[in-house]
């Protein structure tokens, strides 16, 4: 695992202990939070976010995530569809960093931006 | 001018009147400790002071005292980690556009704190020495 990847899943494991799960990939790192709280949109009111921290990372941005384990109730709003992610049922969320700065950003931030626009969506 | 070694002068009992932040404030020995400095000038013990030469005295050190000399005090500085990279906040409250001045990310992005919740550019926060926080540039839905 390249080390810039290595530090992510490192920071990651440390803002969310045990509930994230790592999984290997030719294309990077898939990465699972587990237990992510939800808007009220939400059932349930949590879910699992996944991503895949790209090979290239951080050169190359964290983008989409993904959201298992919970469906908004009103139906899908702007950003959300669903799709098929590694076999399973899912729900892309299309949150992307416009102006991503590889000396600046991190998987984590990228992480915590989401989680909390999946809480006020 | 710091002077750590004891002389037969550091007992003299003559007042000294220094100035504290340009206010005039009277210590009843020419020696005196950084705490003893700040208790008479009625400043909290957590703030770094300062002698003439801008040089850091401690609480426990003891600095001879001249008439007029000039003293002046700081909010201590904190270690705190941003992005994992250490970078020194002015005190142990500061704003969300503090963290991101010190550590040097655009005013844009955004804020979160060790608990991962969001801080915004306005609200004030105490942090703590080594306290991890996380600036990242702005998402938008595509």
């Amino acid at each position: 695992m390249p080390v810039e990847i290595a530090r992510a899943v490192a920071d990651l494991h440390a803002a969310f202990p045990d509930r994230v799960q790592i999984h290997e990939d030719p294309a990077g790192v898939i990465v699972a939070i587990i237990g992510v709280t939800l808007g009220e949109r939400w059932s349930p009111r949590t879910g699992t976010l996944w991503f895949l921290i790209p090979y290239h990372y951080p050169d190359a941005a964290i983008y989409p995530f993904y959201l298992t384990g919970a469906r908004p109730t009103g139906g899908m709003i702007g950003g959300l569809q669903d799709v098929a992610w590694r076999g399973e049922s899912a729900i892309q969320v299309s949150l992307r960093h416009t102006a991503w700065n590889p000396k600046l950003d991190t998987a984590l931030g990228s992480a915590l931006q989401a989680q909390a626009w999946l809480a006020a969506n | 001018m710091i002077d750590s070694t004891p002389s037969p002068e550091s007992d003299a009992r003559h007042p000294v009147t220094i100035l504290v932040n340009d206010q005039p404030v009277t210590l009843p020995k020419d020696h005196a400790t950084g705490h003893q400095i700040k208790a008479a000038a009625g400043l909290p013990e957590d703030l770094q002071l300062h002698g003439p030469g801008e040089e850091p005295i401690a609480n426990d050190e003891r600095v001879a005292l001249q008439e007029n000399e000039q003293f002046t005090t700081a909010p201590k500085l904190v270690k705190i980690l941003v992005n994992n990279r250490a970078v020194e906040v002015p005190g142990h409250e500061v704003t969300g556009a503090q963290v991101k001045h010190a550590a040097e990310v655009p005013s844009d992005f955004k804020l979160y704190g060790p608990d991962g919740t969001e801080i915004t550019d306005g609200q004030t926060v105490r942090v703590k020495h080594d306290e991890r926080f996380t600036a990242i540039s702005g998402q938008d839905v595509s």
